[in-house]
């Protein structure tokens, strides 16, 4: 067989809820592994806002949608002589299954590396699946082909109860569901087999309230099989693991179970003949006498993301090069340097992933988890011990105000507990909280908690621990409640001092964390992993820096407003302050990305991107090198921006942009006073502060109107009003006083993202938005370069986004939303002084890195130097049509009308020489996600 | 307070010696009360000291730090003979968090001296003791609070191992005094400590298909129990048994145990060794060593041992196979490794099996095909038993022809 030359790898296309920024960093990693090798790649991806689009990254990129057709083509033209299917997802996998259903692999002789497609529908088919396991002799949950109630009955008698009864051939498993009695079980069968279009159902043993524990196994060709991680969920059973809080390495099963279960993992990969990587997934009854094989995933996931960050064992990049032939006995290990990739990683701390959900964005969601995934990203947090571990990831997950000692009022604990325990603990996202708050209040112990909840008495008795130590730590000594993991700002809320307060009182007393290696080896051998996290412990050796050190703060876990673009902003930031000969640092605590791969950068700090733990990390590399670091905040989207103020606060200097910059743009009443300042046009707006203030703004501007709280992102709190019954029920909404007023201008809404060098400036491209002004940017159809107005008016747009950034002494990036009205007028709306979520799309359409050439002026280069020209680019060869891509199917409650407040979770890119095949491209690839 | 610093002699008594193969060891009473924590100290003989709480028996202890990166299995690892002499340091910061259940005990007894650790946690109520009891039992202290990852850095950058845990009412310099001055890991002769002083047998489990003769350096339950899985009934030996007496039982395989301390100090188990493969190649029963055993074979083909710089133990490694390219995680438990020397050679022995971190030999195989070794554990307990087949291949090869091949080739 001879020697893959030419790859064709699929990419995951936009990000939606269970499929985010994971396929980009598995795609990157594997893409750099295979030109590390001599092969030439060819990507196809339809989104725009990741790294492996960069050609830097994968040799030829293809920007275009995900369809059968579309690859057919690709492969024609690119003519690959082999595809790797497994780093795309289900979307990747579902593809390459596609492909070769259409007899299209054959066809051009195109060859499936790693997994054989065969083992891919092996894995898939749930008949087959289960024929596979009981065949090497592992337990699936039991189950029946049922077609009468009664014989039905009967097995649900003997399987004992819960059950889950699952009609054949319905739409989404509708019709299906959990039996906890017998009658229920005979109802459940009876209708089920009424509303069957075939008259059958499935009854299976429910595992409802089981542990569930992931594997992530790597196989190669040599049969060598290595179990690179095992993770705990601490929900139980019956909650999507994406929607659970996941702990590694495995805390609460003795020895001989965790040997069983990874060797049962092991034997299923091996069974599958996969080559590359594999999740798989058990469940374990409560008394450990028992378990079960749920499914596996026969590809790079979001887990094995997870594992890989947790561990510093890169499995997208060894399941590449396994895919190409290599066996893990002849790579090195990837951490050491030396030894072997065949090597099961140790890890001498615990890691807490804890999901983000976007019910924020959605109060009308139904908040309850099952198991459908409903999370759009998730945060790490890794420290010596589970319960430093879990402040931290709670830190992370940047909960605005939802820290650790969030309590809901309406949850009514002040004077007992709950009437209904099981509903108030049914799992959701306040889950966690709500538990914390019940053993705060004393309402319930661990062993009650852990009873209705079927989580683990250990995670339990953990949270107990952590409430007796929240308890006693006003007057705990400050390392004490250091070590125990609280942060300055819970310290502060404890003990009833300001949170600066408490870092004052930590520096006099020299309290500040050590930075502890990622090594893969437990210390067992040296390594030279550039990936570190915090802890109050003894310090550590310090890697060598002999360079400046340049932090970029990056942007934690994935959320609607703030997605996988802020990433992409990060990783090409570090990339080119690499490429000017400085070290480059990043900050970032979400597990799925290519900026916490510590390839990225010259050191990795896994770390909440909170005040305390930046400020640690700026003075720890200041001790480090010798000299102050030089802090990016332009590419971590709102999350860095909103940490200027402390940073400067802390004398802190803020490279390309002063906090002063970021308040003017901030406060809409000092934004207003710089247009005029400029002459230039804001929307007409007032501010209101109460009800009756926001009728007389109505009075003044006539609806429709425009309505958003200072300090916003993702439009969060912002509302188009256009009657009188918008106005009253906004009014019933928990109203963000005060709020900016302003009319709704008609005409064409812009996006125009400007670079500055402190005293010229340049706009590589113009986004148009194709809605109406008032859908939220995040949420509209736009085009690059616009094709509703002349070359004369973009000019204009282009010098007024100039201009602002120039007022503000802006050095880097700037992104200014304005509306080319259609009275003639040009209206600023905002301005951000950061990079922006169509930044990957103007980098994309124009060709021109333009991350690197702001962190250049960031950095005190000139526009010149930094590779631009002032003014506004001409209009390369391609057009451009961006379009959002949502998740709502996942959230049920949520209703479909677009509006201010921004609902995708992703978006496509149709790139071609026209406007019209552009956006036919984007509508194709839109359509290739629905 | 008493001091666990020399460990006397086993004499077992009879009821002792069966529950060794069966029932619970120290885990067959109630649970013991457990004692208020106290401050101690942890010391090293070249200086580095760290303070912590002392939990589990009101013990001082002295012994030679070795650290496992196993994450779970204490009551695998506290009971394992193998461990005797030394002070265990787990580098996962949090242990105890399951109860121990008797049936992962792999002897009668705690042969650890101490366990060094960064938190001992109480696990959940339920059956089973905890970590803490287990220690009370055995009558050996843990240090808790410990850094174990900065002693761990510090014993992988060549921090000499002999160290104390004692109250933190002894003076810290009188403390480094009397590790320097405790005996050496490599002085004593620990197999004589945990080692069966008369013959035990085991029954085969399911129809007997042959006889083993288990030559007990410290053995650990596992590996009778891997053996008995097999088929095989085994006759556990005392070290100091004769070649006479191995032959008198007419085995089919005689296997070589796991055991302590420093086998280049082990002259009179060397010539039994020695005697042994000689009877192996001239066509006696065949030999399977494990781990001491294994390091034995090659002392006995006159082959040196080396004591590695860090020792392996954990269940992460990987050995490769070199005959057939195949590679297994396995579980290590070794502070010893054969040096490849032309002894080996000159003796008909080649490597077999290589660790792939450090090219450490992990296994030996003679030309007759009658004598194999590996330095791993294939019974794992803690750890992998992906490497299981050692055992497959052993007793299928012993089985298969008394004469023949043996064991290079599979069943």
């Amino acid at each position: 067989m001879s020697a893959p030359r030419r790859v064709l790898v699929i990419g995951s296309g936009p990000i939606v809820i269970g499929q985010a920024a994971e396929f980009d960093y598995a795609g990157v990693q594997a893409c750099l592994a295979l030109r590390a090798e001599g092969v030439a790649t060819i990507l196809v991806n339809s989104n725009p806002a990741t790294v492996m689009t960069d050609p830097d990254v994968a040799g030829t990129v293809v920007i275009g949608p995900l369809t059968v057709d579309n690859l057919g083509r690709i492969i024609a033209s690119h003519r690959p002589d082999s595809l790797l299917p497994t780093l795309g997802g289900q979307t990747g996998l579902n593809l390459a299954v596609a492909l070769d259903d259409a007899g299209i692999l054959d066809r051009y002789g195109v060859r499936v590396l790693g997994t054989p497609l065969a083992a891919v529908r092996a894995a898939e088919d749930r008949g087959g699946f289960r024929d596979l396991v009981t065949g090497i002799g592992e337990p699936v949950p039991e189950s029946a082909v049922i077609d009468s109630v009664e014989e039905g009955v009967r097995f649900a008698e003997a399987l004992g109860q819960p059950v889950v009864v699952r009609p054949a051939f319905t739409l989404g498993g509708g019709g299906g569901g959990f039996a906890f009695s017998l009658a229920e079980a005979r109802e459940r069968i009876a209708h089920g087999l009424r509303v069957s279009p075939i008259g059958q159902v499935l009854v299976e043993r429910s595992l409802l309230g089981w542990k569930e524990i992931e594997f992530e196994v790597l196989r190669d060709s040599a049969d060598t099989t290595i179990a690179i991680c095992g993770m705990e969920n601490m929900d139980p059973m019956g909650v999507h693991t994406g929607d659970s809080i996941v702990v590694a390495p495995i805390q609460t099963l003795p020895d001989p179970l965790v040997q069983s279960l990874r060797r049962c993992a092991l034997k299923i990969v091996r069974a599958l003949k996969l080559e590359g990587g594999c999740n798989v997934q058990l469940a374990v009854s409560p008394d450990h006498d028992d378990y079960r094989v749920i499914e596996v995933n026969p590809r790079v996931s979001r887990s094995s993301a997870l594992a890989s960050k947790a561990t510093g064992y890169p499995i997208a990049r060894v399941a590449a090069l396994i895919a190409l032939g290599r066996r893990l006995d002849q790579m090195p290990n990837p951490a050491t340097g030396g030894g072997s990739a065949a090597f099961e990683p140790a890890v001498d701390y615990v890691v807490v992933k804890l999901p983000r959900w976007p019910f924020d964005k959605f109060p009308a969601a139904d908040r309850h988890l099952g198991v459908q995934m409903k999370a759009t990203g998730e945060a790490m947090a890794i420290d010596r011990e589970f319960g430093p571990a879990l402040l931290k990831a709670i830190r992370s997950l940047e909960p605005r105000g939802r820290g650790w000692l969030w309590e809901d009022p309406e949850w009514g604990l002040a004077a007992r507990g709950p009437e209904d325990l099981v509903a108030f603990l049914a799992p959701s996202d306040t889950r966690l909280w709500r538990l914390v708050a019940l053993l705060r209040r004393g309402h319930a112990d661990a062993t009650l908690l852990s009873a209705v909840t079927g989580i683990a008495p250990w995670f339990l008795e953990r949270l107990v621990e952590l409430v007796e130590a929240e308890r006693a730590l006003d007057g705990m000594p400050l390392i004490e409640a250091k070590r125990a993991g609280f942060g300055d700002a819970e310290i502060a809320a404890l003990s009833a001092v300001p949170p600066a307060a408490v870092r004052r009182a930590r520096v006099r007393a020299r309290i500040a964390p050590s930075y502890r290696r990622v090594d893969t080896c437990a210390g067992e051998f040296p390594a030279e992993t550039p990936y570190f996290y915090s802890s109050y412990a003894l310090p550590e050796v310090p890697p060598p820096a002999e360079r400046r050190s340049v932090i970029v703060v990056g942007s934690g876990p994935i959320r609607i407003g703030q997605g996988i673009e802020f990433d992409y902003c990060s990783v090409r930031a570090a990339w080119a302050i690499r490429e000017m000969g400085l070290d480059a640092v990043v900050i970032n605590n979400n597990p799925e990305t290519v900026s916490t791969d510590y390839d990225a950068c010259s050191r990795l700090y896994f770390e909440p991107l909170d005040t305390e733990s930046v400020l640690d990390v700026i003075d720890h590399e200041r001790n480090l090198t010798g000299e102050p670091p030089i802090v990016l905040l332009t590419f971590g989207g709102q999350t860095a921006i909103d940490l200027a103020k402390d940073l400067a606060y802390a004398g802190v200097p803020i490279a390309g942009l002063g906090a002063e910059a970021i308040e003017t743009t901030e406060d809409r009443e000092r934004f207003a006073t710089l247009l005029d300042q400029l002459g230039l046009e804001g929307p007409r707006g007032q501010l209101a502060s109460d009800a009756l203030g926001l009728h007389a703004a109505i009075e003044a501007l006539g609806l429709p109107i425009i309505v958003r709280p200072s300090w916003v992102i993702g439009g969060r709190g912002i509302a188009v009003l256009r009657s009188p019954g918008d106005v009253e029920a906004y009014l019933r909404t928990e109203v963000g006083w005060p709020l900016r007023v302003d009319e709704l201008v008609r005409g064409v809404e812009l996006d125009v993202d400007a670079i500055a060098d402190g005293e010229r400036w340049c706009v590589p491209g113009i986004l148009e938005q194709i809605e109406p002004p008032g859908v939220h940017s995040g949420d509209s159809v736009a085009v690059l370069p616009p094709q509703r107005l002349p070359r004369a008016v973009q000019e204009e747009a282009a010098a007024v986004a100039g201009r602002i950034a120039l007022a503000l002494g802006l050095r880097g990036v700037l992104n200014v939303q304005m509306i080319a009205a259609d009275d003639g007028r040009l209206i600023v709306i905002e301005a951000n002084p950061r990079a922006s979520r169509t930044v990957p799309v103007v980098a994309k359409a124009t060709g021109r890195d333009v991350v690197a050439a702001a962190v250049r002026c960031a950095l005190g280069s000139t526009l010149n130097e930094a590779g631009l020209e002032s003014g506004l680019a001409a209009d390369g060869p391609m057009v451009a049509v961006k379009a959002p891509v949502d998740s709502l199917w996942r959230l049920p409650g949520v209703d479909l009308e677009l509006g201010p407040e921004m609902r995708s979770t992703g978006e496509v890119l149709g790139l071609a020489p026209g406007y019209q095949e552009a956006m036919a491209a984007a509508l194709e690839a839109v359509a290739a996600h629905r | 307070m008493q001091t666990v610093s020399r460990i006397e002699p086993l004499t077992p008594a009879a009821h002792e010696r069966r529950a060794f193969f069966s029932s619970s060891g120290p885990m067959a009473t109630d649970a013991p009360l457990l004692h208020p924590p106290s401050p101690g100290v942890l010391a090293l003989e070249d200086g580095i000291v760290q303070g912590g709480m002392l939990r589990g028996a009101p013990a001082a202890a002295e012994g030679d730090l070795i650290f496992t990166t196993a994450a779970t299995g204490w009551g695998e690892i506290l009971t394992d003979p193998s461990y005797a002499g030394q002070i265990v340091v787990l580098t996962h910061p949090m242990a105890g968090n399951y109860r121990i259940n008797p049936d992962e005990l792999e002897s009668t007894r705690v042969h650890a001296r101490a366990l060094v650790v960064g938190r001992l946690v109480t696990p959940p109520a339920g059956p089973g003791w905890s970590l803490e009891e287990l220690l009370v039992a055995g009558g050996i202290p843990a240090i808790t609070g410990i850094d174990t990852r900065a002693l761990t850095l510090q014993l992988r950058r060549g921090a000499r191992r002999r160290a104390v845990i004692r109250t933190s009412e002894v003076p810290v310099l009188q403390a480094i005094a009397e590790a320097k001055a405790s005996p050496t890991w490599e002085s004593v002769d620990h197999v004589a400590t945990v080692a069966t002083p008369e013959p035990l047998y085991v029954p085969p489990k399911g129809p007997r298909r042959g006889r083993a003769v288990l030559v007990d350096f410290g053995v650990k339950r596992s590996l009778p129990r891997a053996l008995a899985a097999r088929g095989l009934e085994i006759t556990v030996l005392p070290p100091d048994v004769t070649g006479a007496a191995v032959a008198r039982e007419e085995p089919d395989l005689v296997v070589l145990s796991p055991g302590p301390g420093d086998p280049a100090r082990m002259e009179a188990q060397i010539a039994l060794v020695r005697e042994l493969a000689a009877g192996a190649v001239a066509g006696g029963p065949p030999i399977l060593g494990i781990c001491l055993g294994h390091q034995l074979l090659a002392l006995a083909a006159r082959a040196p041992t080396r004591r590695l710089a860090v020792g392996h133990h954990g269940g992460n490694h990987a050995v490769m196979e070199l005959d057939t390219g195949r590679v297994d995680i396995g579980a290590h438990n070794h502070e010893v490794a054969v040096l490849e020397d032309p002894a080996l050679a000159a003796a008909g022995y080649r490597v077999s099996h290589r660790d792939l971190n450090d090219g450490t030999v992990e296994g030996l195989v003679h030309a007759s095909g009658r004598i194999a070794s590996v330095q791993f554990h294939p019974e794992g307990a803690p750890g992998p038993i992906d490497a299981a087949r050692v055992f497959d291949l052993a007793t299928a090869g012993a089985l298969a022809d008394r004469q023949g091949a043996f064991p290079t080739a599979p069943a």
